[in-house]
């Protein structure tokens, strides 16, 4: 057995032991669990320390300075400057001082979402629910003009339309306080919230049904590595003829 | 020198200071001095008001040269002063009156000019062998004896300027024009009193009517309530019938009057000397030229006067002395607790110089409204009693001191209500010290039937040539109504029947029965609890307020002044009061819930002891057994290989992601972005597969990056398990791997701008883009597709946000390989128009149709094909229990509800 194969052999068994390990929890919390699971943060945490050293630190910021100071100084130095500041926040005595960096961090990111959340999610969403019942629109993706296909297209359209407009009024909360009760949704606006409500919990369905295929699917890989490392370990020591 | 108390702290002080040295308040009142030369009317004192006062200042400080033999009062005496600086006389003007320094003849002249201030007694000297009694001297020579007599006009003026008295205008007798000496000569006028240039009649003035009341003969108004009209004299005030003046009435004369200042005098005389005796101007002697009536009237003592002395002095003078006389022989024969009228000189009704008012002719509501009086407070001599017997200012002149400061009772006010100036009529209290107030006193300050207190400290008299009545009260001792002052004179029996039980009605109220009187008013119950008098302690207050007497302060002399000391001290903040709000029971209850809640937080509760064996565990054992059994079944059995994989047609997205990768020529460069974590990587790298697989066979070379921090591995593993199912591992497909990209959504968009400078080299080969055969400074132009794999619906809603906009400007296409859980949210951004992503492969079912339109051979024997088996065989197990599970529950419900106690009853039943 060569060495890939031997490590192999010994990536199997340990992840075969760690699965077994995870599977433990049917029966409840216990030490083989915990054990595997902090196997797994620890890793991920090692993993992920030496990536950003490697890639981020020495490939990005060292090596440009060292090879290239003077040009590449404007460029790096800035951002490391701001790294070391922004460790400040680690000592409780100095977080203060790294609110500088922690709000020029946190500008910059709510700028990109904030931006990207109404250019590439806000404005195409509503320009496609606008659209659900445009027939030019459904003309330039080529679709079928059949009466059938022109139906179905058009009671999804209502869908739609009548969905997205439902779901934004379950989450309107402009109602008026009458005196002595709390405040409460008109009359109309009750309605479509109550309709709203449905679609909500038909879309939180359809996104737990995705995340239980996920981890069903998760479950039969790792059955089926299991089943076949079984197999493997047995055929190691008892190969099959 | 006399000391001087005094009028705010009531502290004695040397007679020469001007302020006290206690308090700082001045002891001598502020007199301006009167322009010499100017007379007019705008003055606001008449001459013979300032005259008096300016003599009043020199004679501070003077000892008292009235001992007893000159008769005559000061006021008189200064008098004598400006009959100094009259003109000389002519002809018909008796020497002593030519003698007069500066004194016009005429009582027709001008406005004599003050003299230059002669002595006195060398202008006296003058005026004949017989001195002038000093009474008629002024050391200040620039007042005329004329003045006040000859300016009654300017009295007008001056009770309508000070609002204080309205004197009577004195209806001087109409002289003819021309002939002054020839109407004095018929009417028999002094020659000093004929000057007098003013309005009316002489006789008239000097005349008397016996019906008309001296105080509204004198404009004095109601003289009762301490006020003095400020109505012009006109029906009253007007001297109709001086006849007490007059020489030619059947009624009282001048002689009358001048009596009745003897009668003054005497009784001044007779007063208790005090220790501080004011100061009398010095006896003036002056040498002939001084009628003989004045003579004898300063010659003449006390006891001795000779009304029959025939000495040419006019007849009217002859009465005076003689009524004088008269008056001190009844007050020798008054007994001390008689009052006696000083103005009642004898029994003769005719010569009687007492007023109607004192005479008792006057009707019963005149004898009551002057009844608190001031001149109802002459009766008692103390109060107004000149202690020094050189006094001899008539009592309507010292009332008119001494009323300056008076208290100016509620009728004083009603009476005059344009009166606003309180200064002159604010009272500074009477000197407390335990002594009592006079009635008149006690009842203006509202405490009537009070013992009488002397009233030292009012004001400063606006008379200062009198003697300062705070010396007088100064060591007097308590006087009480019923003990009167005989030596003040002859008082008026109604006057001095008058007692604290003759009050007025207004101040018997307290006197009155108690049931006459209000009974305190009972509130009603719900009122009565909003009062708050638990809070102030009120009894307190009045007690302490009511019996105290303030002694120093501007508010000396004055009872029942609050003490804010003792107000404060019985102050006290207000009992507590709970407020009970009414709450339902529903409210109430919530609220104990609460309540316990928050109490059994401190409270250890016990752990309950859990059984081994419980029924959620078993099903859940059950449960995982179960499922692994189907899966390792359905990879055991494996796929039935006859059947066909897929009926049904490919999704548009499918299709369309099929179609873009179709679209591709060889060389092109594509980037790959793995963005799931290594959990998921058995279902997105059997997807992954059949894509990689196409992308190898069309030559693209693929730029692997990930923005998960494992993303190197995942990769790497990609390209490892593409290796093995091509079959050629050791020629393993190329791929670019990136690595890492930090940053989050801001990291992506840079990357998306420039690409070359956020990720410069390969993680493993250290290939810059160059080396790749890219162009750095192209950016994502250098890519013909952008395919991102990711399991979290955050990744995707990142890619199409920050990167989908600027790929639709350089028009690249951008795919989506998807979980399975993150499908439904790539769905709005492939239907919109323009798309932002072009096609996407959701979940295992569509990798199927894919690698179907594909590679039809490999999906029916692929491993994507195994975990497709497996996974529907899970699936479709979980169903199984869920249903069952649910149909479970529910029977498990409704037994439960069967089995309830019998005691409590359904819906229905409860409401009965």
């Amino acid at each position: 057995m060569n060495s890939s194969s031997l490590f192999d052999l010994i990536g199997l068994v340990v992840g075969f032991v760690l699965t077994l390990m995870v599977f433990s929890y049917v029966f409840g919390d216990n030490f083989l669990f915990r054990f595997a699971t902090y196997t797994f943060i620890g890793a991920a945490a090692g993993y992920a320390t030496a990536v950003v050293l490697r890639t981020l630190i020495w490939q990005r910021y060292l090596i440009p300075l060292i090879q290239n100071p003077g040009e590449n100084f404007a460029i790096t130095a800035p951002g490391f400057v701001l790294g070391i500041w922004l460790l400040l926040k680690a000592s409780p005595r100095l977080s203060r001082l790294a609110n500088m960096p922690m709000a020029l961090l946190v500008g910059v990111a709510a700028g990109t979402v904030i931006g990207g959340a109404l250019l590439g999610t806000l404005f195409p969403q509503a320009n496609a629910t606008m659209n659900a019942l445009n027939i030019s629109t459904r003309n330039s993706l080529q679709l079928s003009n059949s009466g059938l296909d022109l139906i179905v297209w058009m009671i999804n359209g209502l869908f739609v339309v009548f969905g997205s407009v439902t779901t934004l009024a379950y989450f309107q909360f402009g109602g008026k306080a009458p005196a002595g009760q709390s405040s409460a949704l008109h009359g109309i606006i009750l309605r479509m919230a109550q309709i709203g409500k449905g679609f909500i919990a038909v879309a939180l369905g359809v996104l737990f049904a995705g995340v239980f295929g996920a981890a069903l699917m998760a479950f039969v890989d790792r059955v089926t590595f299991s089943w076949n490392a079984i197999w493997q370990l047995i055929g190691l020591f008892f190969p099959l003829t | 020198m006399a000391d001087i108390r005094c009028p705010m702290c009531g502290k004695t002080n040397t007679a020469g200071r001007e302020t006290c040295r206690y308090c700082n308040a001045r002891l001598t009142p502020l007199i301006a001095q009167p322009p010499a030369a100017s007379r007019s009317g705008a003055e606001d004192v008449p001459d013979w008001l300032s005259s008096l006062r300016d003599g009043s200042q020199q004679d501070l400080g003077q000892e008292s040269s009235f001992d007893g033999e000159s008769e005559a009062p000061d006021w008189l005496s200064r008098l004598g002063g400006d009959a100094a600086a009259a003109p000389a006389q002519t002809e018909a003007v008796p020497d002593w009156f030519a003698n007069l320094d500066g004194a016009d003849q005429s009582p027709f002249a001008s406005p004599v000019e003050p003299a230059a201030p002669a002595q006195p007694a060398a202008s006296m000297s003058d005026a004949g062998d017989t001195p002038l009694p000093d009474w008629f001297m002024t050391s200040d020579s620039s007042n005329s004896t004329l003045d006040w007599l000859k300016l009654q006009d300017e009295q007008v003026a001056f009770s309508q300027q000070t609002e204080l008295i309205q004197p009577a205008a004195p209806d001087l007798p109409a002289a003819p024009a021309g002939d002054a000496a020839e109407w004095q000569a018929e009417t028999d006028v002094p020659d000093w009193m004929a000057g007098i240039q003013g309005q009316g009649d002489l006789a008239g003035w000097l005349s008397e009517s016996s019906e008309t009341p001296a105080a509204d003969r004198f404009g004095l108004g109601d003289i009762g309530s301490n006020t003095f009209s400020t109505e012009p004299a006109a029906e009253e005030s007007e001297l109709e019938s001086a006849e007490w003046l007059s020489d030619d009435q059947t009624g009282q004369s001048i002689d009358d009057w001048f009596a009745k200042t003897q009668g003054s005098a005497a009784f001044s005389q007779s007063a208790p000397q005090a220790a501080h005796t004011p100061a009398q101007p010095a006896p003036v002697e002056h040498s002939g030229g001084l009628p003989d009536w004045l003579s004898s009237l300063n010659e003449a003592s006390p006891g001795s006067p000779e009304p029959d002395q025939d000495d040419g002095s006019p007849d009217w003078l002859d009465r005076v002395r003689a009524r004088r006389q008269a008056d001190e022989d009844r007050i020798a024969q008054v007994s001390p607790n008689e009052v006696v009228n000083p103005f009642v000189l004898s029994d003769d009704p005719e010569n009687d110089l007492s007023f109607d008012w004192l005479n008792g002719s006057s009707t019963a509501d005149e004898q009551e409204a002057l009844a608190g009086s001031v001149f109802a407070a002459a009766s008692e001599p103390e109060q107004f009693a000149p202690a020094v017997p050189a006094d001899d200012t008539p009592d309507w002149l010292r009332n008119l001191n001494n009323d300056f400061g008076a208290v100016r009772s509620p009728a004083v006010t009603a009476r005059l209500p344009e009166l606003d100036d309180e200064e002159h009529f604010e009272a500074a209290a009477p000197v407390s010290g335990g002594q009592d107030e006079p009635d008149w006193l006690a009842e203006l300050t509202g405490t009537p039937g009070t013992p009488v207190t002397p009233v030292t400290t009012a004001s400063v008299p606006a008379f200062i040539g009198d003697e300062d009545p705070l010396e007088v009260f100064d060591e007097q001792p308590v006087y009480s109504q019923a003990a009167p002052d005989t030596s003040f004179g002859v008082t008026p029996d109604w006057l001095s029947s008058l007692s604290a039980e003759d009050a007025p009605p207004a101040a018997q109220v307290s006197e009155a029965e108690p049931s006459e009187q209000l009974e305190p008013a009972n509130l009603p119950t719900w009122l009565e609890a909003m009062r708050p008098v638990d809070a102030v302690n009120l009894e307190a207050f009045d007690e302490a307020s009511e019996a105290r007497i303030e002694n120093a302060g501007p508010l000396a002399g004055l009872r029942g002044a609050l003490p804010a000391e003792i107000a404060m001290q019985g102050v006290r903040p207000p009992a507590p009061y709970t407020i009970k709000l009414p709450i339902s029971a529903d409210v109430e209850n919530r609220l104990n819930v609460l309540k316990s809640l928050l109490e059994s937080e401190n409270s250890p509760t016990p752990q309950t002891q859990k059984a081994a064996l419980s029924s959620s565990l078993l099903v859940r054992v059950a449960a995982f057994f179960i499922l692994v059994l189907v899966a390792v079944l359905a990879l055991y059995i494996g796929p039935d290989q006859s059947s066909p994989v897929l009926q049904m047609p490919a999704p548009a997205a499918v299709l369309g992601f099929h179609q873009q990768l179709l679209n591709l020529s060889s060389g092109s460069h594509v980037l790959l972005a793995l963005d799931f974590e290594p959990g998921y990587s058995a279902e997105m790298n059997t997807m992954l597969q059949p894509l990689l697989v196409q992308l190898q066979r069309q030559g693209v070379f693929v730029t692997a990056v990930s923005s998960s921090i494992s993303g190197a591995l995942i990769i790497e593993q990609a390209q490892n398990d593409l290796a093995a199912s091509t079959g050629d591992p050791l020629n393993p497909w190329r791929v670019q791997n990136l690595g890492y990209l930090p940053g989050g959504p801001a990291g992506l968009l840079a990357f998306a701008l420039e690409p070359a400078r956020i990720i410069p080299v390969d993680v493993i080969e250290q290939k810059t883009w160059a080396d790749a055969g890219l162009n750095p400074a192209a950016g994502m132009d250098n890519f013909s597709l952008v395919i991102v794999a990711t399991d979290s619906t955050r990744s995707v809603s990142t890619w199409a946000e920050q990167v989908g906009p600027l790929l639709q400007q350089n028009e690249i296409e951008l795919l989506m390989v998807s979980s399975a859980q993150s499908a439904a949210v790539i769905e709005p951004f492939f239907t919109t128009y323009p798309p932002v992503v072009d096609g996407y492969l959701g979940g295992l079912s569509d990798a199927s149709y894919y690698l179907l339109a594909n590679q039809p051979n490999a999906a029916a024997n692929g491993p994507l094909r195994m975990y497709e088996y497996a996974y529907s065989a899970a699936l479709l197990a979980v169903v199984l229990f869920v249903v069952i599970g649910g149909i479970i529950n529910l029977a498990a419900a409704s037994l439960g509800v069967r089995k309830q106690p019998k005691g409590r009853s359904g819906r229905g039943e409860a409401k009965a």
